[in-house]
């Protein structure tokens, strides 16, 4: 099933759905909620449709930062034959949702990097994935992670002022972003899904500066900098 | 032998995809990243010394070969040369992990074998070997 990989990740997801009538719109929207996103799709009664899916996080930010500006969006032309039943139009909808996903998901969600007006390095950074993306998909046939997409810009809008960092990816196609003063000052993340990070410090230890302090391990992606900062000052290389 | 641990004094060479390169041409720690998704056990590395070659451009012309009859060599891609002994050192030095670079021969090349043990602590480690490269070369080579 086309939708098998959609919906692997999201348990009962049928059982979720939501199907009501809005007369003013004709409409017969159907929506379905896992932990921190809710994706809702809106099926016009029409012989030749407008589908519209959006997606957006509601999870509660612990820094009162207003995520709910990342709407993720996709907004395709396609006909349902309303002749069939219910439940085959809403498969025909994820099997739209998913090739939408497959196929310009990433780049929709680099380009709505471009377009974060508070971050200084929006553009060069957007710029560097799109190339990063076309090298991936030439070397290895696989795409950026979309989640990883996603914590990464979350980063970015909490941290509008972060440095350029050195951006590669990983072999499986997560973000890794380097922040690098020198040989005793480094700062790494790799980018996981739903608010993960994987960190990297080295800093000089703040008592005894000729001791290289060299840590890594796990956080999230609100509280990483904040928390690497009180313990190693890493802003200073970090932030502009 | 399959196993063995390379001299100290030799040289591996690995493979780093264009996506694995900084913007200004370094080697970034994800290409010392296993894949995941593959359930890799050890990077994989060529021995250098093993070739028998009389020069680096000759070792790095035969390990070109060898790496394009088994990947897509990407336009951006490079080869990146370690030492060994600098490589472990530096790794137990600064992490207290120990590595190991071990021989991993196989039908198709001799010189094939593997940076063991990153597993301990992918993400530190991977930051340290990328600061022990030695030279880089470029993967493909274009002819005019």
């Amino acid at each position: 099933m086309a939708t098998a990989a959609l919906l692997k990740s999201i348990p009962d997801t049928r059982a979720a759905w939501t199907v009501f009538t809005s007369p003013s719109t004709n409409a017969d929207p159907f929506t379905y909620e896992r932990k921190r996103e809710l994706l809702k799709c809106e099926l016009m009664k029409q012989k030749n449709v407008n589908l519209s899916f959006s997606q957006r996080y509601i999870y509660k930010n612990p820094l009162d930062v207003n995520i709910s500006k990342l709407i993720i969006a996709g907004n395709f032309s396609s006909s349902v034959d309303s002749s069939l039943p219910t439940d085959a139009q809403h498969n025909y909808v994820l099997d739209l949702i998913n090739s939408w996903k497959s196929q310009v998901e990433v780049e929709d969600l680099i380009s709505r990097i471009s377009a974060l007006a508070n971050v200084v390095y929006a553009e060069r950074i957007s710029n560097r994935l799109l190339n990063l993306r076309k090298v991936f998909l030439e070397e290895q046939d696989s795409d950026i992670s979309a989640d990883s997409i996603r914590t990464f810009t979350i980063f970015l809008s909490m941290h509008p002022d972060a440095r350029y960092p050195a951006i590669t990816l990983t072999p499986v196609g997560n973000i890794y972003a380097q922040w690098k003063k020198d040989r005793t000052s480094l700062f790494s993340l790799q980018f996981l899904p739903d608010w993960g990070v994987r960190f990297v410090v080295f800093a000089p230890n703040k008592k005894h500066s000729e001791i290289i302090t060299r840590i890594s391990g796990t956080e999230t992606v609100d509280t990483v900098l904040g928390n690497m900062d009180k313990a190693y000052g890493v802003s200073d290389w970090v932030v502009e | 032998m399959t196993g063995n641990a390379l001299p100290s004094s030799d040289h591996i060479a690995r493979y780093c995809g264009g996506s694995q390169i900084d913007e200004d041409g370094q080697i970034a720690p994800t290409a010392f990243h296993l894949r995941q998704d593959q359930d890799e056990e050890y990077l994989s590395v060529h021995w250098l010394e093993i070739l028998n070659k009389s020069d680096r451009i000759s070792e790095i012309s035969a390990v070109r070969d060898m790496m394009g009859k088994k990947l897509r060599l990407g336009k951006t891609a490079k080869i990146a040369i370690l030492n060994v002994g600098e490589a472990l050192d530096y790794v137990e030095y600064k992490s207290c992990f120990s590595i190991r670079i071990l021989h991993e021969p196989n039908h198709d090349y001799l010189s094939h074998s593997g940076i063991y043990d990153t597993k301990q602590d992918e993400d530190l480690i991977s930051e340290l070997l990328a600061e022990k490269v030695l030279e880089t070369h470029p993967a493909l080579v274009h002819n005019p």
